[in-house]
């Protein structure tokens, strides 16, 4: 009860809105990270990339506080996660039922409920805000759809208009880009971009390389330990993308630079847990 | 008319069939609004699991001369701790865990019946209900209950909606998913309470699922979901007490017989997921496309699908190739199949079979089955 009332936590605004320091997760006694600190500044589009299993969901589910580090300690504006509602978390999708009974309007809606507070039913201001989210993804026309109703690519742009709806300050996205069509993976960088503008900052999984290197600030090489954090010219080196990714990377270097072919695939990660 | 009418008004000429009516719109109405978060959930077994558990609870506190309620409000608490101590650290499956301490706790309860006089009649109430038999206090205390459980619904809306349809999004709100759980199972417990007079503890689950699981076919909105359940509820009630009252049968089970009946002909007839219209459009299906073809459901970037539209094109098989990211449809039916999981590729072949993700020996073989195509010959080395 008293965490339903409690408000959320100030920020410190001399703190980066995330630092993770020495972070270790274990499952049944195997590591799934080990030893990860890394900050992210104000503003700033990172991209998170490495092979199957290399602890990339386990990362943003810590740092949205739906599961516990083994050790270390993730900083959110300077304070710990507990009382923080400024995070948006888009997990990869299918796991949520989508025979519920919920249009795509009540799904957005459901980023406002803490903002919203106990006892206190969405205003007409918050339905404004839902639907300006929902335009904002392109999607104002369907939402009075049911949640079922549409397509991979729509519900991944449901699931960013929450993000939206919610006015979050840090946002985690898990392989939203996976799957989708071109004008669809386009509609989630403009929003990237339109959060950037705000200083709103993103940490992006992907398994997409070329996007990384292409399309974010800064890129993060993860395989259960941190092998390199910074812009993609410098992260992307012959030798941290053999680090991270072993045998299963094929590098073509030409005139203009490289070209990373990798063999990694998207659905069924083993680290669903 | 006026025969009508007289059939109508007959039974509630009698002050107590007045009070079961009351008593059964009571528990009609309340019970199905909270089912309906239970159908939901997949939570029936645990809900069947607490109406059992209650039992040595109601029967303490009977003994000893405490509002039933609070007895059962107890024991029901107990009992959600208890299955979470025997399932922490995975030591047991939920499932096994609520098995036990249901049996144990039900055990109990008939043993401490079974010691007191007029045994069977108080058992057989307690099981089936006594609604004929509802006294103006307990009228009350119902009805007391029965708002408490509907205010704690309405309350909590939005906080029970978003646990859930995405427990993920609710921690990630830092809601207290502990606490908003347990207090589910509270309401749950008490609204139990407030029907085993009506049902008694066997029969009380229908009234949670039964009208709530047929409102599910109907709607898509969690709303109307809950004022059809809720209606269906009531429906039931009345018709159940002069099934009761006519055919002169027990009336907890006759409330049951008509909410199952409402069940079944929603099930049946339902606009968009009765059987009838699954049927007849799978019939249509069918006349539509003659020949059945051998159908591949997969993504743009998934290395195991490029690899099955190898094989399959190196046989010269034909196939139709729909890709879940643009097909809605598609991605429902590739959850159907895969319990939620979005598995790619999923290919059904003619016969019906489905292979989820195979290797490329296993869709060979598979193929070869088929009698398709054979394999392009390797050319024999020197020519």
């Amino acid at each position: 009860m008293s965490e339903l009332l409690a408000r959320p936590q100030t920020h410190d605004p001399a703190s980066p809105p995330l630092r993770v320091s020495r972070l270790s997760v274990q499952f049944n006694g195997s590591p799934a990270l080990s030893d990860v600190s890394f900050t992210l500044p104000a503003g700033q589009r990172v991209a998170i990339v490495g092979p199957n299993g290399a602890g990339k969901t386990t990362l943003l589910r810590v740092i949205a506080g739906a599961m516990a580090p083994s050790r270390g300690s993730v900083e959110i504006f300077g304070a710990r996660p507990g009382g923080h509602v400024c995070i948006a978390y888009v997990p990869q999708r299918s796991q949520v039922d989508w025979r519920f009974p919920v249009t795509v309007a009540d799904v957005v809606m459901m980023g406002r409920i803490r903002r919203l507070g106990l006892f206190r039913w969405p205003g007409r201001s918050d339905w404004a805000l839902v639907r300006e989210a929902l335009a904002r993804v392109d999607m104002a026309d369907l939402q009075k759809r049911q949640i079922g109703e549409l397509s991979g690519g729509q519900q991944q742009r449901v699931f960013l208009a929450q993000a939206l709806a919610q006015e979050a300050e840090l946002v985690l996205l898990d392989e939203p880009l996976t799957g989708l069509d071109l004008p669809s993976q386009e509609a989630i960088f403009h929003l990237l971009d339109e959060l950037r503008q705000t200083g709103v900052p993103a940490l992006v999984a992907t398994h997409d390389l070329n996007l990384a290197a292409e399309r974010f600030d800064r890129v993060m090489l993860l395989n259960r330990r941190l092998v390199a954090y910074g812009p993609p010219r410098e992260a992307f080196t012959r030798e941290n993308l053999q680090a991270t990714y072993g045998g299963h990377i094929h590098m073509l270097a030409d005139a203009g630079g490289m070209l990373v072919l990798t063999d990694t695939c998207c659905e069924g990660d083993e680290e669903a847990a | 008319m006026n025969g009508l009418l007289g059939w109508l008004a007959e039974p509630f000429a009698y002050a107590f069939m007045v009070r079961g009516l009351a008593a059964a719109l009571i528990v009609g109405v309340a019970c199905p609004v909270v089912g309906t978060y239970m159908v939901l959930r997949g939570m029936a077994f645990l809900g069947d699991a607490l109406a059992h558990i209650i039992l040595p609870g109601v029967v303490i506190a009977f003994l000893i001369g405490w509002p039933l309620s609070v007895g059962a409000l107890v024991v029901g608490v107990a009992a959600a701790l208890g299955i979470g101590a025997l399932t922490r650290r995975g030591a047991l499956r939920e499932d096994a865990a609520i098995g036990v301490v249901l049996a144990g706790a039900f055990a109990l309860g008939i043993a401490l019946l079974s010691a007191q006089r007029g045994y069977a009649v108080d058992l057989s109430h307690i099981l089936f209900g006594n609604l004929l038999g509802v006294s103006q206090t307990d009228l009350w205390q119902m009805a007391g209950l029965a708002g408490l459980v509907l205010l704690g619904v309405f309350a909590f809306y939005k906080e029970f909606l978003v646990l859930s349809f995405d427990p993920v999004l609710a921690t990630t709100l830092r809601l207290p998913v502990g606490f908003l759980h347990n207090l589910l199972l509270v309401l749950i417990a008490l609204v139990i309470v407030a029907s085993i007079q009506a049902v008694g503890v066997a029969l009380v689950l229908a009234m949670l699922v039964t009208p709530a699981s047929a409102a599910s076919l109907l709607t898509r909105r969690l709303p109307v979901m809950m004022l059809l359940a809720a209606g269906f509820g009531a429906i039931g009630a009345v018709l159940g007490l002069y099934l009761a009252y006519y055919l002169n049968i027990a009336s907890g089970p006759a409330i049951v017989l008509v909410e199952t009946a409402i069940f079944l002909v929603v099930f049946t007839l339902a606009p968009e997921r009765g059987v009838l219209v699954l049927w007849s459009r799978r019939r249509s299906e069918a006349v539509r496309q003659p020949e059945a073809m051998l159908v591949v459901y997969a993504t743009t970037h998934c290395g195991d699908c490029v690899r099955a539209r190898r094989v399959l094109d190196s046989r010269k098989m034909p196939y139709r190739w729909l890709d879940i990211d643009q097909d809605a449809q598609a991605a429902a039916y590739v959850r159907e199949v895969n319990r939620g999981m979005e598995s790619v590729p999923t290919i059904v072949f003619p016969d019906g079979e489905i292979l989820v993700e195979p290797s490329a020996a296993r869709l060979e073989a598979k193929l070869d089955q088929l009698g398709g195509l054979p394999r392009p010959a390797e050319t024999p080395p020197g020519l």
